[in-house]
């Protein structure tokens, strides 16, 4: 594979667990010293395609690079330069979580010691308790302390937010935050949008097992469907012949709709004859986009 | 009744999550009793050998500790003897087992908590917990006694009251890990306890039973008082086979209905999750001796090795006493010299005979060991805990091997360990120190090939299946105890024997020492291990 500037780089992906395929053809690209965001619904492939960068798991077809090597067979030496939450963290129910970050942090190289302390201190963590008394957000707190005391290249995180409460996710975001500052790469697989929408350059949509979408938030919300709220003196029913044009709902004065970029001149051109009163119009929130693809992935099911 | 409901689906989810280790238990302990009553009737053919059973065991202080109050010299008070003790610990500690798993273990990993939110009662998964334990303990008598009575020179009633005092002590301790899964906060925990209390009641009945008086004939022992403070002694008194006594089990009735209703009052007072005793806390840095792999696999499996390490040392132990008692029956037995001087490929020392056969059948059952220490093993996997730790700069060879090294050496130890207990006891036994403590020892270390096989299999297994080997590694386990135990007994085609490592042990020191069979396993064994080495590295992490 040529030389980039890519920390990670997988082409034409595909992993198959008996006849069952999990990844088929998925693309992702990481940018050195980006915060990139991995979406995807459940199910999707985003733990397998992660399981595949570290070397858990060995992959049926397709190119992987992440940090200038193949991931299977080499993963002692990558793993030196990158940290990992799971999804699901389960750790020793009988250490303490003070004790499972020395011994994760210590087999992946080392702790910083000051950076342990306040890392347990801003996240609240009583570090003396045993791992299974611990709730969902603490375990997952155990992870990523353990992580983020690590001095490494590269941060692979799967949904390592998922149990934490408002507080603490502002913790994290300003860790996350400070890494990008320092230089560091970071892929987040995460459910939680907001989150990307704050952190993420740039985001890899995926969808059974394939790539949808990878690019720039800005640019992705470009080729999305434009929200419009409208109140009209005329009758906006209409509307919804207009090709490009979804979601149509009239409550009262206003009229809601989303409009699909290649279309929008066709609709502006209809608005016109209206006689509008208001007008508001704004690109997709990730959300929108997210459900936009998990709908055409259900309907596509059923 | 809303006070029961939900228990009788509890059941079944219980009876189906069990649907191998039920039947396993209830094989092993099947084999223990009933399948070793044809070697006792071989072992004494006739009334001359009983008496000289009786009239050596019940003088021995020692052997009373595990042996118990011999009383009366007929087929079914040698079995109490030889037997009881041992197998109601086992059916104990499978009764604590099962109602830890089914209670406490759900409320630690939250499943108790989902359902308890469903149409089920508070006393629910308890009640369905000890139903379940109940009707193993019920089956196990039933089974037991079934076989007994098919035995010409057992006596009926003796039968049926040897099998209900065993099932009563079974469901005893069942109520006993009621009580416990209320007070620890988790399983391990709460068998601990339960354990430990089962380790008090073993020493109670041990010191009643060594300081009980002898009769004038020499035949009959009375327990001390102490002995009637420990359930175990209690089993041990109703004296099936002479005596049949029915106050011992009104007494093991009433403190089983005791335990169950402080277990059920203590629950109806509790908050699902919470316990009696919190968990303590721990250090907030870890030790340096942990920060490694093997300095986690220590951790993990220090404390199974030191359960276990304590059944070798007893085993080991037992067997010495027990064959030197023996040894005293066979000087005074015609008829047994003559069955040894006719028996094939051995020295025509009883002792010996003893040793070379029981060591490698105990070593069979003690392969319980590596199987759990195996389990612990794939649970790192199927727990997804082995995804944390394979994330870091640590190699999967590195990982397994921290594992299997730990295991070889904890064989090691083990079988060690008996060979010491069995070499010690034997000189105490028969206040003698000479070269039969180190054949003794040799015995026990002969094994070491076989289990390093077995474990060897059993990795294979692991690494080809990756995650179904727990059912794999017990299903081979009781297949190589049954083998063990009955092959000979009924002689079985040999190619069924071939396929447990324990058979390909030579039988020393009866034999003389043959390191062929030891080189061939010990090969081979490494062979397979690193074969499984090489699978595991080259296949997927199972995971979630």
């Amino acid at each position: 594979m040529e030389k980039t500037e890519n920390v990670i780089e997988i082409k034409n992906l595909t992993k198959d667990f008996g006849k069952f395929r999990a990844l088929n053809k998925l693309n992702l690209e990481v940018k050195k010293g980006e915060v990139h965001g991995f979406l995807g619904p459940n199910g999707s492939g985003k733990s397998t395609t992660i399981r595949i960068l570290l070397g858990l798991l060995k992959k049926s077809s397709g190119d992987v690079c992440i940090l200038g090597s193949e991931p299977w067979g080499n993963s002692v030496e990558l793993h030196k330069r990158l940290a990992y939450v799971p999804g699901d963290v389960n750790l020793w129910s009988n250490l303490t979580g003070g004790e499972a970050i020395d011994l994760l942090a210590d087999l992946r190289g080392g702790i910083d010691e000051a950076k342990r302390k306040e890392l347990i201190d801003k996240f609240s963590l009583d570090p003396k308790k045993k791992f299974r008394t611990y709730s969902k957000g603490n375990r997952q707190k155990v992870a990523l302390i353990a992580a983020l005391a690590s001095d490494v290249e590269l941060y692979i995180l799967d949904e390592p937010t998922s149990g934490l409460d408002p507080l603490l996710e502002v913790v994290f975001q300003n860790y996350i935050k400070e890494l990008k500052e320092a230089g560091k790469t970071v892929l987040l697989s995460s459910h939680i949008l907001a989150e990307v929408e704050s952190l993420c350059d740039r985001v890899t949509i995926i969808r059974e097992g394939s790539t949808v979408e990878s690019g720039e938030l800005s640019n992705i919300q470009k080729l999305h469907r434009t929200k419009f709220t409208i109140e009209a003196k005329k009758a906006t029913t209409g509307l919804s012949k207009i090709k490009g044009v979804h979601n149509l709902k009239v409550k009262d004065q206003t009229t809601t709709f989303d409009v699909e970029p290649e279309h929008l001149q066709t609709v502006m051109n209809s608005l016109a004859k209206l006689e509008l009163k208001q007008i508001t119009s704004h690109p997709p929130q990730l959300e929108e986009l997210f459900l936009q693809y998990y709908q055409d992935n259900n309907s596509k099911r059923s | 009744m809303t006070s029961l409901k939900g228990t009788w689906r509890l059941v079944r989810l219980a009876l189906r999550r069990d649907r191998i280790v039920l039947p396993i238990t209830i094989l092993l302990l099947v084999a223990m009793t009933a399948g070793s009553a044809p070697s006792l009737i071989a072992a004494y053919p006739d009334q001359e050998a009983k008496l000289a059973y009786v009239s050596s065991s019940a003088p021995s202080t020692i052997g009373r500790v595990f042996q118990g109050t011999v009383s009366g010299a007929n087929l079914g008070t040698i079995m109490m003897a030889e037997l009881f003790i041992f197998t109601a610990i086992i059916m104990a500690i499978a009764s604590i087992f099962l109602v830890s798993r089914h209670t406490r273990y759900n409320e630690e990993t939250g499943a108790g908590e989902l359902i308890g939110s469903g149409v089920v009662s508070r006393s629910a998964p308890l009640s369905a917990a000890l139903m379940v334990a109940i009707g193993m303990n019920i089956v196990l008598s039933l089974i037991i006694f079934g076989a007994l009575s098919q035995v010409k020179e057992l006596n009926t009633t003796g039968s049926a009251y040897f099998a209900l005092s065993l099932g009563l002590v079974g469901i005893f301790f069942a109520s006993v890990s009621a009580i416990t899964s209320q007070l620890s906060d988790y399983r391990r925990g709460s068998n601990g306890l339960a354990i430990a209390s089962l380790i008090g009641f073993f020493v109670l009945r041990a010191l009643g039973d060594s300081l009980g008086k002898i009769s004038a004939d020499g035949l009959t022992v009375t327990a001390n008082w102490l002995t009637w403070l420990s359930p175990i002694g209690w089993g041990y008194q109703v004296l099936p086979y002479n005596g049949n006594r029915n106050l011992p089990i009104l007494l093991l009735i009433a403190s089983t209905v005791l335990c169950l209703t402080a277990a059920f009052y203590v629950l109806s007072k509790r908050d699902i999750g919470s316990s009696i005793f919190a968990s303590r806390q721990g250090p907030a840095r870890a030790k340096p001796s942990l920060l490694s792999a093997r300095g986690l696999a220590i951790r993990l499996q220090s404390t199974g090795f030191i359960g276990w390490s304590i059944g070798f040392i007893i085993f080991g132990g037992v067997m010495a006493v027990m064959a030197n008692d023996f040894r005293e029956v066979f000087e005074g037995s015609d008829v047994l010299q003559e069955f040894i001087a006719s028996s094939p490929g051995n020295n025509g020392d009883f002792l010996d005979i003893m040793i070379s056969t029981m060591f490698p059948l105990i070593a069979a059952m003690l392969a319980g060991y590596v199987v759990t220490a195996m389990a612990k093993m794939q649970d790192e996997e199927s727990s997804g805990r082995i995804e944390s730790l394979l994330g870091t700069a640590l190699s999967r060879s590195k990982w397994f091997m921290s594992h299997v090294s730990l295991t070889s050496a904890g064989v090691i130890v083990n079988l060690a360990l008996m060979g010491l207990a069995g070499g010690l006891g034997y000189a105490f036994a028969s206040s003698t120190l000479d070269s039969r403590f180190n054949d003794i020892l040799i015995s026990a270390l002969v094994s070491i090939p076989a289990m390093l096989l077995f474990m060897a299999v059993i990795l294979l297994a692991y690494s080809a299946l990756s995650i179904s080997v727990k059912a794999f590694a017990w299903i081979f386990y009781g297949y190589c105890v049954l083998i063990s135990s009955f092959a000979g007994i009924f002689k079985w085609p040999q190619w069924t024997v071939n396929f447990s490592p324990f058979t390909h042990t030579p039988g020393y020191p009866s034999s003389s020492f043959d390191s062929k069979p030891l080189i061939v396993m010990s090969l081979l064994a490494v062979t397979l291990t690193l074969l499984a080495l090489f699978i595991f590295k080259r296949r997927d992490i199972a995971v979630k």
